[in-house]
């Protein structure tokens, strides 16, 4: 077969470079798409997971109600379940920034003299962090940002910063720095810290807590005090593990990920056409030359297996390129995903992409087996071509030529159609617009 | 070497039967090179055909070097093909994308042959035909003539009993035509091979031992 590879394949592919080239990129293109789309999802997946790890601290179970809160009344229940050790009640949510519009801050709301308990809060230049809580809480107007923040739009210690809140303008004043450790990275540094009460009143949450996180005593069961606090809140609340909630978190991502799997998905579409497209021309083109290698004595086996291997290798090398693409188009989809999950769900620091094993297996799975489906019909078509195609007398000319099929006639529409979606002042709404340009990109293969 | 008893052929083209071959019945005998003359559709191509297995007969006998073509596997009909059978036809056939040598190695590459092996086969072959100079040459570089000897060298890879030739001629000149079949008349007489051979050509017939004429699928008459 490699003889045959060697001396029939590679001459075609020789004699026919450009038809080649554009199979070939259709998949790279294809598997590019898959690679990045999987590497984006898994990035975003443990960027949330890391989030909810450093936010969570030491705790081993969280206490929460969803939209509506936890009345706080329940907190004193919460702390003096058995086996709790310590108990941090927290409020959480975005503000946005006055004079930076695209700031937006996530405010966590917590008892700085309890909190240690759970997180480590670290604070730049102070000799003692319990000292440094104090004179925090002991001021009304008290906020603490990262570093990053603080450097980013110029807050240093005692600045003052304005936030839009649930009344309105509010003015705080910058009194303490959160080093870049544990909770304070989540967010890309986006975080802000104030004592609960004035965390309850810029988030409209008065009387309410949106978290309560619990750490329990040496020896007892995780399980079992979950279980005390379930009884006692008497279905008020849930309590859950950090990851269950995670998970999640997760969830809320789920439209926004099928989206993007449905991106994919046409990705490979269009390359599976490419590739289809290509070897049902190179086996139209090829039939008088199948039909003499079958008059010199190719058996059908020979000659299906001879298709598809050609396809194969193809896919294989567009596959490995695509991985390359794939790659590179993860790094810069992370950074527009990172500003979409930003602007529909929270900020999120997402890691760059790092390539594995998995991807690479994804990669040439996707292109591997496209490129057989594709390859397989016009391959069982060939071995249909009879040793009589090499006496015909004339070239064989396919019967369609002349004659505009109804998909030639679709095909040609959606071609013209697209750039004027793109270009003309329709009353699309930009989705709605990229996606009809998408589908009918789609329909032109 | 060749016997057809009561061989019919029926083409269906929709409601419509095309009865291409009509009950022929003959022999060609072991070293024989016999023409097959007759006008356009009286079904000589269609016998030629059947003879090489590239076509199945609807109904009747054919022997061909005492095996039933017509009723071997796809597989087993391919492998005789293979080796057993030689095809030169009007518009040559060779594959545009390889040279000289490579076009006449090319049963020896589906036969699975070495390289050292094939292409020393094929050199002979090609001196054969006269065009040892030519081997590095694709066919598009090379004239008629010269294409039809490499297909001719291509038949003989296997050193095949029987050579089919369809209309060897019909696409070349007079003169180069006349070598041509001057060529296939030394290789009948040096090889000992059995020519079946299908022509217009009355001055083409002249190099054969008989000629069978055909008409409306059946043997018209015979003349030696």
């Amino acid at each position: 077969m490699l003889r045959l590879l060697r001396t029939l394949s590679w001459r075609h592919v020789q004699r026919h470079r450009l038809r080649t080239l554009l199979t070939f990129l259709g998949i790279v293109l294809g598997v590019g798409v898959i690679v990045a789309i999987a590497l984006v999802n898994r990035s975003l997946t443990s960027s949330f997971q890391s989030t909810i790890d450093q936010i969570a601290g030491k705790a081993v179970l969280q206490v929460s109600n969803g939209e509506s809160g936890i009345i706080e009344a329940a907190f004193p229940i919460i702390r003096d379940t058995p086996g709790v050790r310590d108990a941090a009640a927290a409020v959480e949510g975005f503000l946005p920034v006055r004079g930076a519009e695209k700031e937006r801050l996530y405010v966590y709301g917590v008892d700085l003299l309890t909190d240690t308990a759970i997180r480590d809060h670290r604070f730049v230049g102070a000799t003692s962090d319990f000292d440094q809580a104090l004179d925090f809480i002991s001021q009304p107007d008290s906020i603490a940002l990262t570093e990053s923040f603080s450097h980013r739009l110029n807050l240093p210690l005692g600045a003052k910063i304005t936030l839009t809140t649930s009344r309105g303008k509010q003015d705080y004043t910058v009194r303490a720095l959160l080093r870049e450790e544990g909770m304070a990275k989540v967010f890309g540094g986006n975080l802000a810290l104030m004592d609960l009460p004035l965390a309850q009143q810029a988030l409209g949450k008065e009387g309410k807590l949106d978290i309560v996180d619990l750490t329990v005593e040496e020896g007892e069961k995780i399980e079992a005090v979950r279980e005390r606090l379930v009884q006692r809140l008497e279905g008020s609340a849930e309590v859950e593990r950090p990851r269950k909630r995670g998970e999640q978190m997760e969830l809320l991502l789920t439209s926004f990920r099928i989206g993007l799997f449905f991106v994919s998905l046409i990705a490979l579409f269009v390359g599976f056409f490419l590739i289809y497209n290509t070897v049902a021309v190179s086996v139209i083109q090829r039939k008088r030359e199948i039909g003499t290698l079958r008059c010199l004595g190719m058996k059908r086996g020979e000659l299906l297996r001879l298709i598809v291997l050609e396809a194969l290798i193809l896919a294989l090398i567009g596959s490995l390129a695509g991985s390359v693409f794939g790659w590179m188009l993860a790094q810069l989809a992370l950074v527009a995903v990172g500003e979409t999950v930003a602007n529909l769900f929270s900020l999120v620091d997402l890691a760059s992409g790092i390539f594995t094993l998995r991807e690479l297996g994804l990669a040439l799975a996707s292109g591997l087996v496209v490129a057989v489906l594709a390859a397989l019909h016009p391959a069982l078509e060939a071995i249909r071509v009879s040793p009589l195609e090499n006496a015909r007398q004339t070239a064989w000319n396919p019967s369609f030529r002349g004659k505009k099929s109804w998909a030639t006639r679709l095909g040609l529409f959606c071609l013209v159609a697209s750039p004027l979606i793109v270009f003309l002042p329709l009353p699309l709404s930009g989705p709605v617009q990229q996606f009809s340009v998408g589908v009918l990109g789609m329909l032109v293969f | 070497m060749i016997r057809c008893i009561d061989v019919r052929k029926v083409y269906r083209q929709g409601e419509n039967e095309i009865i291409a071959l009509d009950g022929v019945s003959l022999d060609i005998a072991r070293g024989e090179f016999a023409v097959i003359m007759g006008p356009s559709g009286s079904g000589k191509s269609t016998l030629l055909h059947l003879i090489g297995g590239l076509d199945r007969p609807t109904s009747g006998e054919l022997l061909v070097d005492q095996r039933l073509v017509g009723q071997m596997a796809d597989d087993q009909v391919t492998l005789f093909r293979r080796t057993k059978i030689g095809f030169v036809f009007q518009f040559f056939n060779l594959l545009p994308t390889l040279t000289a040598l490579e076009n006449v190695t090319l049963p020896f590459v589906l036969d699975g042959r070495s390289k050292e092996e094939r292409d020393q086969r094929a050199k002979t072959l090609l001196a054969k035909v006269g065009l040892e100079s030519r081997k590095d040459h694709l066919p598009e570089e090379m004239s008629g003539g010269e294409i039809q000897r490499i297909a001719v060298a291509r038949a003989l890879a296997f050193d095949p009993p029987i050579l089919l030739a369809d209309e060897p001629t019909g696409n070349l000149d007079s003169k180069t035509g006349e070598s041509i079949l001057a060529l296939l008349r030394q290789i009948n007489r040096e090889n000992g091979c059995t020519i079946v051979m299908v022509t217009h050509s009355r001055e083409a017939a002249g190099y054969g031992d008989r000629t069978i004429f055909f008409r409306d699928g059946k043997v018209e008459k015979e003349s030696t």
